[in-house]
């Protein structure tokens, strides 16, 4: 080591245990290297090297250098990180609430729709005698549809729907039993618009029970 | 890994260890250095670690080329920071301090020298004044040591050092202007 060689040196040639020849090569050395030459004027001063100090600097030295480990250590939890992953875990959460909010209101939206379906039915409508005319799609989608139509309408109505079909249309729309503009409004739209008719003829009869 | 290598490891991991087998073999000459400035034990035990300190920081941004020397400049800027922080007058002899800093500026002079370059060196010679040139003249062609000369010339110990040094220097400089 070139350490300990130059420190045996150091000592010699300062406690005056040289031959002229070594303490001459020293010497020349040391007018080159400036850091050596401090060195041996210091410990010049000091008359000597002593062996235990800088045992006990290597020690302190280790010691240091195993610090290092637990500074590790402390340094993965430093604030830095710390922070960065806060602003990771906000991210997250964010991004988490986003996704789910998306899904659980499209969720909400179906539902609304499910319960609408599954409201109670309050129509009843038959055709009464001698008449033919009949809806495309059949009396219980017929009621089903008028049902949704009349969702607005809170009262209890009895009326009775005269009309003629003309190429599968409602005709002539006559609403009887009702004193209510709106209700009659609403049945003979629905009579004429939305629906397609067999037959000739039609005289039904709608009951609309209350609302609950 | 040679120092080099330590050094270019360090700056990138800031690993401790490699940091500590780069310094450690510099201890024991570090601690002279401080006791030269310091002259106490403690403090001087003290400014080795707190140097390392220093350099834990400092070594993983700077780029240093030649560490030994990079090292010395560090240790003794910290130990004459330390002595002005004491406010404690010391006695540095100026002169050695001189000669030590333009040391550092000019490393590698050792070119081949002409016939030429012999015969300025004589002359140069010839314009220091006589303790300088007995003492660089038995110094250097002759290869005496320091107490040879002491005793040969009757100055004292550290007067042929500095006379060394100083003469030296002169010469240097003398060689150069011709």
């Amino acid at each position: 080591m070139e350490n300990n060689y130059q420190l045996s040196r150091i000592h010699n040639y300062v406690m005056g245990l040289m031959s002229k020849e070594e303490m001459y090569a020293i010497e020349r050395e040391a007018l080159q290297d400036p850091f050596l030459q401090d060195a041996i004027d210091g410990y010049k001063m000091q008359q000597g090297v002593d062996a235990k100090q800088l045992s006990i600097l290597q020690q302190r030295l280790a010691r240091r250098v195993e610090t290092q480990k637990t500074d590790n250590n402390r340094r993965f939890f430093g604030w830095q990180r710390l922070t960065v992953a806060l602003a990771a875990a906000v991210l997250f959460v964010v991004a988490c609430s986003l996704v789910f909010f998306k899904f659980f209101s499209s969720q909400q939206e179906k539902k609304t729709e499910v319960i609408l379906m599954e409201q109670q039915l309050r129509v009843d409508s038959r055709t009464l005698a001698k008449n033919d005319a009949i809806p495309e799609m059949g009396w219980p989608q017929f009621n089903e549809e008028l049902n949704s139509e009349v969702r607005d309408i809170l009262s209890t109505e009895d009326v009775i729907v005269r009309f003629n079909v003309e190429n599968g249309l409602a005709t002539n729309v006559n609403v009887t039993g009702t004193s209510s503009p709106t209700v009659t409004q609403v049945i003979s739209d629905f009579i004429q618009h939305k629906i397609k008719w067999n037959g000739t003829r039609g005289e039904i009869s709608i009951k609309i029970g209350s609302k609950e | 890994m040679d120092e080099k290598e330590l050094l270019t490891y360090y700056k990138q991991t800031g690993d401790l260890n490699a940091l500590g087998r780069l310094y450690a073999p510099y201890m024991s000459l570090l601690y002279g250095v401080c006791y030269k400035y310091l002259q106490d034990e403690e403090r001087s035990q003290d400014a080795v670690m707190q140097i390392f300190e220093e350099l834990i920081v400092k070594l993983r941004g700077h780029e240093v080329e030649n560490f030994k020397s990079w090292l010395y400049v560090y240790a003794r800027n910290y130990c004459l920071m330390q002595l002005r922080k004491g406010k404690k007058i010391t006695n540095v002899d100026i002169e050695d301090n001189l000669y030590e800093s333009e040391q550092q500026l000019n490393q590698s002079d050792e070119e081949d020298w002409t016939e030429g370059d012999f015969k300025k060196l004589e002359t140069c010679l010839g314009t220091l004044n006589n303790e300088q040139e007995t003492c660089v003249r038995l110094f250097y062609l002759e290869q005496k040591c320091y107490r040879d000369i002491a005793e040969i010339t009757g100055f004292d110990l550290n007067k042929v050092k500095s006379f060394i040094q100083n003469g030296k220097r002169n010469l240097k400089i003398c060689m150069e202007k011709k």
